[in-house]
């Protein structure tokens, strides 16, 4: 059988169409395979396919379902199980694979960041993360003493420096971890009274992190983390929501950032999504308008678009598929099991993970009043 | 060009091996190579291709037929293309993919590239190595060391016939 000298380039755009999964198996097919595929640019540019050339296929979603309530029961003998579920056109979501978590005990998935996921068993200082398309994992362990019940959190990577920094924010501080570095650096909370809304979930796009910050007036705001200086700045917000000052929630929609709110009574949600930076400086645009709903704002999930229309988790048991033109919405079937009590996570296909070189230390580290 | 003389401009393409054919003008400017030959008023007589044989270059051609016939419907063009690959082995889509770099064609590259990458699933690392004829140059104890790691992601891929 005739075999290829197929040059360079053209094995590398073969392979970027591959699961993370197949390439890690296929760096025992010669050195310079293995070279190409953990190449920074190659990792990034994979990445990139998967989350934006099959928005639907690939973008996943990762679900947690507990073994039972009680974890401290002696039953709780096998570790936790995480499911990846994939729409299949408009009518259902199918399991792809079931995935064990690297520990017993993690449980809540804090946040997530190009196919790398943040994970706490929330009784120790002890944070992992996770990438489960190529089974990955390290630990984080935090130093500080923070008193607060409400730490928000969120996690990003920066392509510049090939980076990954976890963010930890509370009442009156926030800390970053490096990875690179492997080191954490605790920061001034920022000059802005109130503090990230409860609940709001880091939502990493377009190379930042943003949360819902709420004020001391109720106003709430838009905060994020820029990784290049880290700090924390305040977001313009779509004209709409800023004269309104109604309660706003957030999400990721296909690598935008989302922002959304009731409109005119509680039965309308009005949605916006940020242009990508560089494109117009990052505008917001409105998206779509959801009428006749009938669950409190608060309760929505928007998950991704699908053609024209968009597929909205409507309540922890309802997803749903909304059509702005008829006003309809259809039920979107999860094949043998119930959806209650799973958070449904933003996942996709990566190789990207942190290299660390050394083992942090766990060595306490105390607030300076500054 | 063509469509302004109302008649179609045919051009004559050969081979490496001294096959010559002929095909639309229309159709064969989706090659930007051959479009940047017209361009330059190169394209006269016969345009040698020397990086393509004729059965690939036949294959090509029928390609270039085919979806220039289809009006511009992405998803139309698109089973076209999953239609004409879909009883390609991996030998003829090897040369394909030579070609359509050679020839400068993206639609056909990144069709053929995808449809490689579906051929590959589930093949195993000594079948990968054959097909692309790749030498391990890995050392017994390294390439153990490497599959070692990577162990859990051989689960569900065709065992070796040869190693």
């Amino acid at each position: 059988m005739a075999s290829y000298d197929v040059p360079n380039d053209i094995v590398e755009n073969i392979l970027l169409r591959l699961t993370a999964k197949h390439l890690r198996g296929l760096k025992a097919v010669c050195k310079s395979w293995n070279t190409m595929i953990s190449d920074p640019v190659f990792i990034q540019t994979h990445l990139h396919r998967s989350k934006y050339s099959h928005l639907f296929q690939s973008k996943l979603s990762l679900n947690y379902y507990g073994e039972g309530a009680c974890s401290s029961s002696s039953s709780a003998r096998s570790r936790d199980k995480y499911r990846l579920f994939e729409l299949q056109g408009e009518k259902k979501f199918l399991i792809v694979e079931e995935l064990v978590s690297p520990y017993s005990g993690w449980k809540a998935v804090l946040c997530s960041c190009n196919g790398v996921l943040l994970l706490t068993d929330s009784l120790s200082r002890l944070y992992v993360l996770w990438n489960p398309s190529i089974r990955a994992e390290t630990e984080i362990w935090f130093p500080y003493d923070f008193y607060d019940r409400h730490m928000s959190y969120g996690l990003c990577h920066d392509p510049t420096f090939d980076d990954f920094k976890v963010v930890f924010i509370c009442l009156d501080y926030y800390a970053v971890f490096s990875c690179k570095n492997n080191s954490w650096s605790m920061k001034n909370r920022f000059s802005y009274t109130g503090r990230v809304k409860n609940y709001s979930r880091g939502i990493f796009v377009d190379g930042a992190i943003y949360w819902v910050w709420r004020r001391e007036t109720r106003v709430e705001e838009i905060v994020y983390f820029d990784p290049s200086d880290d700090k924390l700045r305040v977001l313009e917000r779509p004209k709409y929501v800023e004269e309104r000052g109604k309660p706003i929630y957030l999400a990721d929609l296909g690598g935008r950032l989302c922002v959304y709110c009731n409109g005119r009574d509680k039965s309308v949600v009005r949605i916006w999504t940020k242009e990508l930076k560089g494109s117009d400086g990052g505008s917001w645009k409105e998206v779509m308008t959801v009428e006749n709903v009938r669950a409190p704002v608060r309760w929505l999930r928007p998950l991704c678009f699908l053609g024209d229309k968009i597929v909205i988790r409507l309540n922890v048991l309802k997803i749903v598929v909304y059509c702005p033109r008829e006003k309809t919405f259809e039920e979107v079937g999860v094949e043998g099991f119930r959806l209650s009590s799973f958070e449904l996570v933003p996942y996709m296909d990566s190789l990207l993970f942190p290299t660390r070189t050394n083992k942090q230390t766990r060595k306490r580290k105390y607030i300076e009043s500054t | 060009m063509a469509a302004e003389t109302g008649t179609p401009t045919t051009l004559t393409l050969k081979s490496n091996d001294d096959e010559l054919f002929s095909v639309a003008e229309s159709a064969a400017i989706l090659s930007v190579t051959i479009r940047n030959m017209v361009e330059d008023g190169c394209a006269g007589g016969v345009i040698p291709l020397d990086n393509v044989d004729g059965k690939t270059l036949a294959s090509v051609i029928t390609y270039m037929n085919g979806i220039s016939a289809i009006p511009a419907d992405e998803e139309k063009k698109k089973s076209y293309r999953d239609k004409f690959l879909s009883d390609k082995d991996f030998e003829t889509l090897a040369d394909m993919v030579l070609a359509a770099n050679y020839l400068n064609m993206s639609c056909l590259m990144d069709a053929v590239s995808a449809k490689i990458a579906q051929v590959m699933e589930k093949k195993s690392v000594g079948w990968v190595r054959r097909k692309f004829g790749i030498e391990n140059d890995y050392t017994p104890e390294e390439e153990a060391a490497v599959k070692e790691e990577h162990k859990w992601t051989f689960e569900g891929v065709e065992t070796d016939d040869d190693n």
